[in-house]
């Protein structure tokens, strides 16, 4: 059926003079034009108002210097506790981010145009989808400790709200850039709504699905590791004291904790990813 | 399994099809008037350039495609007054085989072929060959035995050559236990061998199953070899409807003749509308 149509490549008989060479350049349209002054505009007017003192931002570099001297090295006393900090995190990260992938699931079904059950409904929940994701995390947890209490609890449901509003929409999107054969002749044979769905829609979208998924996670895991600067449970709640009482050692531990565990998860993910991609994916192409 | 026309229930053709015009959305006329009677039991070959309404008079007959005016029966339902449940039942009754071959790639070939059955044994069981129940996976290798394909049961379908993914498309379609078959260009996107060996297993099936068929073909020589009735649409009309003996190898080429070939151009006013068979197909599409 891709089959070029004939008629379309109609030569133009005679006709070879008469068409003009395009310019080499346009004017930019107006609209370009206008979005660029305006950000360039903001940008001056932001920087003269800000009243920016340059002293200020010179003395940066010494402080971080102090900082850095008086971090090394860094404090191991208090390991076990900060580590036992870092597991909670860890675990808020893990338990958030199953809850927000699973409520995607059903949350991107419906928000997919293509397998959404009533168009009015998939607009929806793309407007909730996008305002979970567009409060930061850390407003989530401000508000859910004032909802559920201080604690590890607030942390898991700003989790999974953070996670619910980005991997819902990536997860629909993904839907619906599956191919419409598979599915068509899955629906063909008299199969129900749910049986394309599973039969079709979710074996096409699974890989997908898993690479989004432990995104989520390393996403999570950093965001995870501040959520305790607002009382929602984890190691962030020692790095605000620790840096307020100067106590620059224990800051730097626990800054290296974070970014170990940060690195592992980073690690984790793209060696699933690899696996799941097979070999021949990843081979260079160019 | 072979039945008897009476022993379907229904005495008679079991395509009716009168004054079936399709006008899409944007004003394509895909097809003008078409009256088509199918006996039960009979192969017809569909033939006609691209954008002739082959597909579109396809699709109607299991209201792919919403017919804009005219009657349809097919099996004893009329299509375009049905309700949802009788179409759903209608498509249950009617296996159709794609250009596209549409199996699911990430799926294993024998859970492709169980999803064959997934309209008539709809249980969520059925999703996945690994908790299907005996009597459908049982089923299903038969149909892959019947395909001479029961050795590549457990592959991923992506792993198939073209010319076997089709061949477990039809697999699946026999799982359907169909009465009708609609194949749409089935062998379009395969090689030459690969394609006989496609259509003679086709014509094979439904012989054995005493099945109806309506097959469209782009390849004028498969045609001749196993067309035995044949319909040609032109321009949304059916322009011939006669047994395949009796056309003349000039006429058959004539189909595919566009105004731009014939070197007398007398379709020359046509030429404000350069792609209407193109437009009229990304409407069927839809």
């Amino acid at each position: 059926m891709s089959a070029p149509v004939s008629n379309a490549v109609r030569p133009v008989s005679g006709a070879a003079g008469q068409h003009e060479l395009p310019p080499r350049f346009r004017a930019p349209r107006w609209s370009s034009v206008l979005v660029l002054a305006v950000m360039l505009g903001l940008s001056v007017q932001g920087l003269l108002r800000m009243d920016i003192s340059w002293s200020r931002a010179m003395q940066g570099p010494s402080n971080v210097w102090d900082f850095f001297m008086n971090s090394v090295p860094p404090n191991v006393g208090r390991f076990e506790n900060l580590a036992l900090l870092m597991l909670e995190t860890l675990e808020i990260a893990l338990i958030g981010t199953i809850i927000g992938v699973v409520l995607s699931l059903p949350a991107a079904l419906i928000a997919a145009r293509n397998t959404t059950p009533w168009l009015p409904l998939a607009w929806f929940m793309r407007l909730v989808l996008t305002t979970l994701r567009s409060v930061p995390d850390l407003v989530w947890a401000l508000i859910f400790v004032m909802a559920v209490g201080l604690g590890p609890l607030a942390g898991i449901l700003a989790i999974a709200v953070d996670v619910l509003g980005f991997a819902g929409r990536f997860f629909a999107e993904r839907i619906e850039e599956i191919e419409r054969g598979p599915m068509d002749a899955v629906r063909s044979t008299g199969a129900s709504g749910a049986a394309v769905v599973v039969g079709a829609v979710l074996p096409a979208a699974f890989a997908s699905f898993t690479a989004t998924s432990l995104y989520c996670l390393e996403k999570s895991i950093r965001g995870a590791t501040i959520l305790g600067m607002v009382g929602a449970g984890g190691i962030g709640m020692e790095l605000t004291p620790a840096f307020n009482l100067r106590q620059y050692d224990t800051a730097l531990m626990i800054i290296i904790l974070i970014l170990v565990v940060v690195l592992a998860a980073e690690q984790l993910s793209s060696t699933v990813r690899k696996r799941m991609l097979g070999a021949d994916q990843l081979t260079r192409a160019m | 399994m072979t039945l008897s026309p009476a022993e379907h229930g229904y005495s008679g053709p079991v395509i009716e099809v009168a004054g079936l015009v399709k006008e899409f959305s944007n004003g394509t006329r895909a097809l003008q008037g078409v009256d088509l009677r199918v006996q039960s039991g009979e192969t017809v070959v569909l033939l006609g350039a691209n954008g002739s309404g082959k597909s579109t008079l396809q699709k109607c007959l299991t209201r792919l495609v919403a017919p804009t005016s005219g009657t349809v029966r097919v099996l004893g339902t009329e299509v375009t007054t049905a309700s949802k449940r009788e179409i759903t039942r209608l498509r249950c009754d009617v296996g159709v085989v794609f250009q596209k071959i549409n199996l699911v790639r990430e799926l294993s070939v024998l859970t492709n072929v169980i999803h064959g059955s997934l309209g008539r044994a709809g249980s969520p069981r059925n999703w996945f060959a690994m908790t299907a129940r005996s009597e459908q996976r049982d089923e299903a290798m038969e149909a892959l035995e019947r395909v001479g394909l029961a050795h590549v049961a457990s592959r991923r379908a992506e792993q198939l050559s073209g010319g076997q993914q089709q061949r477990v498309a039809i697999a699946r379609t026999l799982m359907q236990r169909p009465k009708m078959i609609l194949a749409d260009e089935p062998v379009a996107a395969l090689d030459p061998r690969a394609g006989r060996q496609v259509m003679d297993l086709l014509w094979q099936v439904t012989e054995e199953e005493g099945l109806t068929l309506i097959c469209t073909l782009h390849q004028l020589e498969l045609a001749r070899i196993y067309g035995h009735r044949m319909v040609a649409l032109r321009e949304g009309r059916v322009d011939m409807d006669t047994y395949m003996h009796q056309v003349e190898d000039e006429q058959l080429e004539g189909l595919y003749t566009e105004e731009d070939e014939a070197p007398h151009a007398q379709h020359a006013d046509q030429h404000e509308h350069p792609e209407p068979s193109l437009t009229n197909l990304s409407g069927a599409a839809r």
